[in-house]
């Protein structure tokens, strides 16, 4: 079995891949899946200003190197 | 430049990032009011502040539908981060409106809110190095499978997005919904496709327009 990591962010981007999981769909193409909760994001000031926000918002599981793959 | 999609996350990335296909779920975002709302269409919602997540979803869709409506200097768009602070933020009366995906369209429809416009939208796989070609592809035969499962019985498969740990506290203050109060044709799955270079050239054309 090849273990992959992938990041979620909100159970609707990931629905089919909770499924695939569960119903022994990835472990029947040989691969055991695991799962790591994208950050939430909590701004300290609600600008208006897009500028002021990094893109790369919760998505520090990946950056971090802890997942090889995310959906957004 | 906007930079409010995948493809610049995936520029941004310092750890170094590849967009390698469109995800499976069309997601939807709706753009919610309160029930008692002056606000029945979006060409009413012109200086009005509107909560979404800069660099996601909820910013380039609220961009691309009300950009039909309005001009560009009277949409005022507010970074209110993950989607339990928009729905908070709109619930609490902080802004006129918030847009929002599944549940918490849901939930907030509970709370008597209602949609004055919303649209599907496209989503990327984004991946690192590590991912090789043969591994992605028994990922897609494993998804698409998934995604024939679930068309076949949406309502079935519902309590993944209820027991959404993130979603759970927000549930716990503002429902409880069930999965009868879902309207399915909102959960829209596909097989995994490409992201094709004529779709990446249109996102990058309407991006720095």
């Amino acid at each position: 079995m090849k273990k992959v990591m992938s990041e979620t962010n909100g159970a609707v981007f990931s629905l089919p891949w909770y499924v695939a999981r569960d119903e022994g769909l990835f472990a029947a193409e040989g691969i055991e899946m695991e799962f790591v909760h994208a950050h939430a994001v909590i701004p300290e000031h609600n600008t208006d200003n897009h500028e002021d926000v990094n893109p790369i918002l919760g998505h520090i599981p990946f950056e971090e190197q802890q997942v090889t793959i995310y959906r957004a | 430049m906007r930079r409010g999609s995948g493809p610049s996350r995936a520029y941004e990335s310092k750890q170094g990032a590849k967009i390698i296909g469109l995800r499976s779920s069309v997601a939807n975002q709706a753009l919610l009011v309160r029930a008692d709302s002056p606000h029945y269409y979006p060409g009413s919602l012109g200086n009005e502040p509107i909560a979404v997540q800069f660099h996601a979803g909820s910013h380039y869709t609220a961009l691309r539908l009300l950009e039909g409506y309005l001009p560009a200097e009277k949409i005022k768009l507010l970074h209110y981060g993950s989607p339990e602070n928009r729905l908070e933020a709109l619930l609490n009366g902080e802004v006129s409106a918030a847009m929002l995906m599944e549940p918490y369209i849901s939930l907030a429809e509970k709370n008597g809110c209602r949609s004055v416009c919303e649209g599907h939208y496209l989503g990327a796989e984004t991946a690192s190095d590590n991912m090789d070609e043969a591994t992605f592809s028994a990922i897609n035969r494993a998804v698409a499978k998934a995604v024939d499962l679930i068309n076949t019985d949406k309502k079935r498969f519902i309590h993944y997005l209820l027991d959404d740990p993130k979603f759970a506290p927000v549930l716990k203050k503002w429902g409880p919904i069930t999965a009868d109060d879902f309207i399915l044709s909102r959960l829209r799955y596909t097989h995994p496709t490409p992201y094709t270079d004529e779709q990446i050239e249109d996102t990058y054309n309407w991006m720095v327009r």
